[in-house]
Order: C-alpha cells, then structure tokens, then sequence
C-alpha cells in the first residue's frame, strides 16, 4: 500500500470521492439508506481491523466473529443490568458508550492474548481450524448462557449513552460517530503499516522465518497484532449492537467470521481501505441482490446465496487484488 | 579465548536412525573465514541448522563468544550477533531492495513495538541500508521489489542482509549456488572484502572459491569432522582425498 | 455416581466419537496429502443425510438407500474436486477458505431450494428404531448400531491404508508427494479418489446421525467445526490420531453435559450448578484442545512430517 505522496490519481480521485460521500450521506436525508450505510461503516470497521492480521500478517483467522459479538454483548449484558437495576459482580453497569468502549476492548483484547497465545503456537491450516474452535467455544458459551437469554439473545430498548453531549439515538449522530471511528482506525492502521512494528508484521508473513534468523521474536509481534485487531474487532461489536438494537449468539456465528474474510478478499487483501470497500460490496450485495433477483425471476430472490456461493469460488480462484485493486490499478 | 568467536564441542544431531552430526566439534577464531566442505549428505546444513538453532542438538554444546548458546531460539542467537544465509535464497519478495535490508538493520536498532513513526523516513534504518546496499553493488535497486531480482542479485541482497548489524559471526550456505562464473567472482571478492569485518563459516560447494578465500578448512563426512586446518594440509590429507575430493578429480 | 448412568453415557460418547471419526477421517487425510482445509466438508454430511431420508422415502428400503446414498456424495465429492479444490491445491490458505466457505452457501441453499428450509425426517428402518435391554435398561439400538458401523469402517479405514496399494499411496503421498508421482502414480486421480473417499465417509456419518438427530440445513458445520477440534487433538493428517482425538472429544463433551452440572451441584447451589454446568460442559472440548496443544502443539499422534 503505497504512502500518500506515492499515490497516483486514481487513487487521489478515491478517497476524495469515498470521503465526500461518507460525509454527505445523511443529508440526503434517507433514513433507511442512513441506517444501510452505518451497517457498512461498522463491518467496515471490523473487516479493517481483521485486515490487519490477515492482510498484514497473513493470519487467517476464522474466529473473528468472536471478538465482534464479545464487544456487542457488553452492550448486551450492560443494557440488562442498566434494566434490572442489578449489579454484574458487585460493579454497578454502566451505559457509557466510551467506557463500553474500553471494556470491549480490554475483554475482546484478553480473549485474543489467551486464544492467540494457544493458537500462533501453529501455523496454516491448524491456526485456521483453532482460531474457529475458538470462537465457537464462546458462540456456545453465550448460548448456553440462559441469564441473557441464551440462543434468543437480547432485544436493546435504547443505544448507549453518549457521555451527556453526544445523542446517539440520533441516526446522523451514530453515522457520524462510527464514521469517525472508522476514519480514525484507518488512519492508525495506514500508520501502522509503514512503521516499524508493520515492516515487523508484513516481513513475517512474508518470510518468518528470515525474520527469526535476522533476531526478531516474530511470535510476540504476531500476538501484539492479534490483540490489537480483535480489541478494535471488540469496538466495532459496541457499535453493531447500538446500530441494529440486538445482541445475540448470531453474532458470533461462524457465518460472521467468513463474511469477515469475504469482506476483505472481496475488497484487497492487505491494503486496509480495500476491506471498507469490500464490506460496502457485500453489505450491499446482500441488501439488494435478492430484489434484483426477484425481479429477473419471481420468487428466485430467497435463494440469492445460491449466486453468491459460487461467485466467492470465482473470486477466490481467480481474483487476487480485489475491488481496490481494480480501481486504482497496479498497487503491490 | 578473545580470539576465539564460537566453539561447538561434540555436536551430534539424530534424524530417526541417521546420524547427521556426529560429535562435530569445531572452532573459529575471530577474523577468520573457515571453510566446512563435504560431499552432498555430509551434515553441512544440519550442522550450520544447529548453530544458528533452527535445529537443536541432540548433545553438545555451541559457545558464542563464550556464551552457551546451545539451547536458545534462534532470534535470541541473532541477537548475539550470530548471522546466516540460507541455501535457498530468503528475503522478503514482496518488500523493496532496499526495505529488506532495513528491515535486517531494525533487528539491531532498538525496539519494534513503534507504531506510528514511518520506517521508511527513519534514518537510524535507511542510511546504513543504503550504505550495505552500495558495498554489495545493489544501489541501483534499492527501490525495486525483491521478488523482481535476479537470482545472482537476490544472493546479493541475503548478503547485505546477513551483514546488517555487523554480526560477530556469519554462517553462508553455499552463496555460490546458482551463480554464473561473473557472479561468482564478484561474490569471492566481496566476501574477501568482508573478511575484516566479521569471521565467516563458508559451506560452499565451489572447491576454487573455498580454497581462495579459507584460512583454515574443515571436512565433513557422513557427519563426522575427517581432517581440519590449513587448507594445503586439508588437501593433501590422503583421508580427504580418498573419501571427498578423490570424486571430484576421479 | 450411577453405574448405570455412567455406561450409558459411555455408549453415547462412543457414538458420539465414531461419528466423528467418520467425519475426521477424510478431513485429516485431505488436510495431511493435500495440504487442503476444506470446509465443505460438513455439506457433504449434510447430502449424506438428505439423500438417504428421500431415497428412504421414494423406495422404503433403507440399505439400499444408504448405499445409493454414499456412491452419489462420493461421486459429489469427485466433482468437487476436479472442478474447484483441484485449483485451489499449494494456494495461499485463505482462498481455500474463502472458496470452500462459498460452496457451503451453495450447498446450504441448494437443499433448501430441492428440499425446504424446514427439517425434514429421516425415518430407520423398524430393525433400528426398537430398544434392547443392556445393563438392565433399555437402550436404542440405533445407537449402538452406529458404534459397530463406526467400528468397522474404522477398521476398514485401517485395513485399506495399511494393507492395500491404494493405502501405501496415501501413505507415501503424505510423506513426500514427488517421490508417488515420480512412481509413475496419477496424483490427480489419486487425490479424486481420497476427495470421493472422504466424501462417502461424511455422508455415511450423516446418514446414521439423520435418524437421531434432525435432517436440517447447516447440520454439516456443528460436526464439522467438532471434527476440526478432533483433528487439531489428534494431529494433522494422522488418521489414527483421528480416531483417538474422535473417541476423546465424544466422550469428554458427552461426559461434560450429563455429568458437570450434578458434580457442581456437589459444591454450589442447583440452579448455578446446572447453569455453570451447562456452559462448561459447551466448552469443554474447547479446554481440551487448547490443552493438548499447549503440550503438544502438533498433536497427540502426529502424522510423520
């Protein structure tokens, strides 16, 4: 990914474009459409975030899923307690959307160092296969967790609060809000990338173990990077349960973890702002491409995964760069 | 035992029923380029595999400077200022010429866990980069991507890689694999131009560039050290000539 | 402790376990020759089940649709592998998730375009679906029907590995995949074949779970999820490992859900007991596997690398 000054104008024209767009958008007006876009923003956030062990890292984790729904049932379980009035172990709930923030974060950050720390023990197809038992073991975990209503999950009456200054039941405000995280997580992650904890990163996934030879205890990197993605994996849960009123087991399917990855393959791989663009595409895609159907074939709609299973198989034998790539052309 | 850089007493490696290394010891003074030959199969690559400690030895044990080194991993040894090339070419193909050997220089240069400061601009990495980069003749291409070099170059950049940090020992697995006749030359001269800088153990296939460039020579055969000294010694040693060198002749 | 309980629950682990091992199996020698991780493999369950409960019902013959069953999920598998994983074999990792995750999609929404969203049943044939008395109570036949085919086709696994030429191809293909194709093998047909074989394995695994559990899409990834932890425990491409870490991760999740909540119950109150019990007892194989790895980071029984 190539550093602002080496950018060609394609694209320039890209993030002039993306941006404008990302900013007017709720002055159109259109809730729905409001609504559809701050979805996007939200995957967006997460598939940015997983970029960064696979894309970067050459982790492929198929347990991010796990992290999202971590984040949402703070939300989740903050919301009941608030409802109650009851205290989770002795400590009053809070719905401070910053401090639910911290505390995904913190939880889905932990999960990671416990999880990672087993799973970066191996490597190809076994670090895909842990990383998945991983999360399904919390998938079950909240199942089985009848207190917040098990497989039914939990209904949100309200979004959290926004610390007294923010309105987050506002649709503007909660676009602007994730829109902010999102933009601000890029801009972290584009940093990141070119610095020396990145070249760390991306040399080990190229050739770990010249990085060994050459003195660098990749392990502990690997896991620093595993960390950080799932904790702002764990934000963007926050976010996802305030922007759709719900927490449930769902979240943590392994559905979720794969359309993670196809949110970043479908986008570029390893290139942060190609996730953003890979998860407008599928989200879109899977708002849109059943009425599209339907309207070529009555009825054909329901059955829309049937197109989309084969196309991601097309996209994984032959496509390589991605949405991004196609757009601005050329790139690494 | 100032000048002494490593000593690797009794090494033996096991594979199933195959002994790779077979109570191998072996020491290097400080300066000098020691040549480990031997015929394909000999235990080469595994000894130098448990010296830089992608292997573990069996027994044994390997001093670095005096520090015992036997069972460390093998980042904690590059640490120590111990360094290699590999016998198939290892770089970073997707990274550019000249960010593979910052990327070398970094391992040297302080910590890793910063997040936001560009490499790239970080003169701590970039000048001594291009400062290996010029002495092994890629100055040109610092900005290309690895992966588009060719071969001789890639050897090239391993070198400028292995060199980064000025390492008190260097381990080369046959850097003249694959190289034409040119390349080879270059790459005697440069490893003869490197000769002050740091003590070399030479695994090399090419008999002319061994005897050229070793002050001393040691033979490995089916795992057991044969004969090891001054290289006209080594050569004339019957032993020698019988089991390894008479092939290459007869 | 009940003896009695306890047997039982011994019985329906080991069912449990063979189940997997069915599944395992394939997976692992995919995962150890091909160096392929195929997450379709769960759909091919899924078609075992499906196809068996509507040849059941077109011909009321139970065997004879099992049989057709497996030959058409093999012959799936086949397709499978010659159309999209043959292109897929020394790829990066990620698109053969990506490409196996897509023909899930594709699976999933074919049976229910063939065979509706909602569960349909598979009956057992009336030989299976009475009860004998073991122990002194009774127990579903069924069940125990399913540990002797487990059994046997564990066996049979074993004898077609170790004793035929068939098997010293898949032994020497993982060892060193050159040196079979320098034997003058045809390492493709080789590889359909090991695809349709693993195939078949799935399908009699869902076939004989279609009549205890629900015949329902998605069936495929609950196993097949389990079956990865099985593999993970066992060691990569070890069908023996399988076959161990299968027996092990049924009897410990069996064990776990009917026993945990009584013996929490022994120190904490019975509401909490059962609650705690419950949600460990879902983790349990989890700790497990992330056990052996701490231990064994390459599992109990590795494959020889």
């Amino acid at each position: 990914m190539p550093r602002f000054s080496e950018m060609g104008w394609r694209w320039h024209l890209l993030l002039a474009f993306a941006l404008l767009l990302a900013f007017a958008l709720p002055w159109l007006g259109d809730d729905y459409l409001t609504k559809l876009a701050t979805r996007i923003l939200v995957f967006a956030l997460a598939a940015a975030a997983l970029d960064l062990v696979l894309g970067l890292g050459g982790l492929v984790s198929f347990g991010h899923a796990a992290f999202l729904g971590l984040g949402a049932y703070v939300v989740g379980v903050m919301f009941v307690h608030d409802f109650e009035g009851t205290t989770i172990l002795g400590l009053a709930p809070t719905q401070n959307v910053f401090l639910q923030f911290l505390l995904a974060a913190v939880l889905a950050g932990g999960f990671a160092l416990v999880t990672g720390a087993v799973c970066l023990r191996t490597r190809g197809v076994a670090f895909i296969m842990i990383t998945l038992a991983f999360a399904q073991m919390l998938f079950y975990f909240f199942v089985s967790l009848r207190r917040y209503n098990g497989e039914d999950g939990i209904a949100l009456w309200n979004r959290s609060s926004g610390g007294g200054w923010l309105d987050l039941e506002d649709l503007a405000v909660f676009y602007y809000f994730a829109l902010a995280f999102l933009v601000l997580f890029l801009a972290f992650a584009f940093r990141l990338y070119h610095s020396r904890f990145g070249r760390v990163i991306r040399g080990s996934k190229d050739n770990d173990r010249r990085m060994q030879a050459l003195g660098f205890p990749t392990y502990r990197y690997r896991l620093t990077a595993y960390v950080l993605s799932a904790a702002v994996t764990g934000v963007a849960g926050v976010l996802l349960a305030n922007a759709t009123y719900f927490v449930g087991p769902a979240y943590l399917s392994w559905h979720v973890s794969g359309q993670l990855i196809v949110m970043v393959v479908l986008g570029g791989i390893g290139t942060l702002f190609g996730p953003v663009l890979g998860a407008a595409l599928f989200i879109l895609m899977e708002e849109f491409l059943p009425d599209l159907l339907d309207l070529v074939a009555t009825g054909s709609g329901e059955y829309w995964q049937l197109l989309l299973g084969p196309l991601l198989v097309v996209v994984a034998l032959f496509a390589r760069r991605g949405l991004l790539g196609v757009l601005v052309g050329g790139g690494r | 035992m100032s000048g002494e850089v490593l000593r690797a007493v009794d090494l033996t490696k096991r594979f199933g029923g195959v002994v790779a290394c077979d109570r191998v010891s072996l020491a290097l003074r400080r300066g000098e380029i020691h040549g480990l030959i031997g015929p394909n199969g000999a235990g080469k690559t595994t000894f130098l595999n448990l010296l830089s400690g992608e292997l573990v030895a069996d027994s044994g044990t390997i001093l670095l400077a005096g520090t015992d080194i036997t069972r460390l991993a093998p980042h904690r040894r590059a640490r120590l200022g111990l360094a290699r090339s590999f016998q198939i070419t290892s770089i970073f193909p997707s990274m550019t010429v000249l960010e593979n050997v910052s990327l070398a220089i970094q391992a040297h240069a302080g910590s890793s866990f910063r997040f936001l400061a560009d490499a790239g601009r970080d003169p701590q990495l970039v000048e001594p980069a291009r400062l290996l980069l010029e002495e092994v003749g890629l100055g040109g291409c610092a900005g290309l991507r690895a992966a588009l070099l060719a071969h001789g170059q890639k050897r090239l950049l391993e070198l400028a890689m292995a060199l980064a940090g000025n390492p008190e020992l260097l381990l080369l697995d046959e850097p003249l694999a694959g190289l034409g006749p040119e390349e080879g030359r270059r790459m005697v001269e440069l490893l003869a131009a490197f000769r002050q800088r740091t003590t070399m153990l030479l695994v090399e296939h090419d008999m002319d560039a061994v005897f050229t460039l070793a002050d001393r020579v040691t033979v490995l055969v089916y795992g057991r050290v044969i004969a090891s000294g001054d290289p006209e010694r080594v050569r004339s040693d019957p032993e020698v000539r019988a089991a390894y060198l008479g092939e290459e002749t007869g | 402790m009940d003896l009695l309980l306890l047997l039982q629950q011994t019985l329906n682990g080991l069912q449990l376990g063979v189940m997997l091992f069915l599944m395992a199996a394939g997976l692992t020698l995919i995962f150890g020759i091909m160096d392929l991780i195929n997450l379709a493999h769960g759909s091919f369950y899924m078609l075992g089940a499906y196809v068996t409960a509507w040849l059941v019902g077109l011909v009321d013959a139970f065997l004879p649709a099992l049989a057709l069953a497996l030959l058409a999920t093999a012959a799936v598998g086949y397709l499978v592998e010659v159309t999209t994983l043959r292109r897929l074999y020394g790829r990066d990792h990620l698109y053969q998730v990506l490409a196996t995750f897509g023909l899930i999609l594709f699976f999933n929404e074919g049976i229910k375009l063939l065979f509706g969203p909602q569960p349909i049943f598979l009956q057992p044939p009336d030989w299976l679906s009475g009860q004998i008395p073991l122990f002194g109570a009774p127990y579903p036949i069924i069940r125990l029907a399913i540990i002797a085919v487990g059994l046997a086709s564990a066996l049979l696994l074993w004898w077609l590995i170790g004793r035929t030429r068939l098997g010293m191809l898949i032994r020497a293909g993982a060892d060193d995949r050159e040196m079979v194709q320098a034997l003058g093998v045809d390492i493709a047909r080789l590889f359909g074949a090991i695809f349709a074989l693993g195939a078949a394995l799935a399908a009699l695994a869902g076939a004989m779970a279609g009549p205890i559990l629900a015949v329902r899409i998605g069936m495929g990834e609950d196993i097949l999820i389990l079956a990865f932890v099985v593999i993970v425990i066992g060691g990569i491409g070890s069908v023996r490992g399988a076959f161990v870490g299968a027996l092990l991760v049924g009897l410990v999740d069996t064990y776990g859900r009917a026993l945990l909540p009584d013996l929490l119950a022994v120190f904490l109150e019975r509401t909490v007991a059962d609650a705690a019990g419950a949600s460990i007892a879902s983790m349990a194989i989890y700790i497990l596997m992330a056990l052996v790895l701490a231990f064994r980071p390459r599992g109990l029984l590795p494959a020889r690398a």
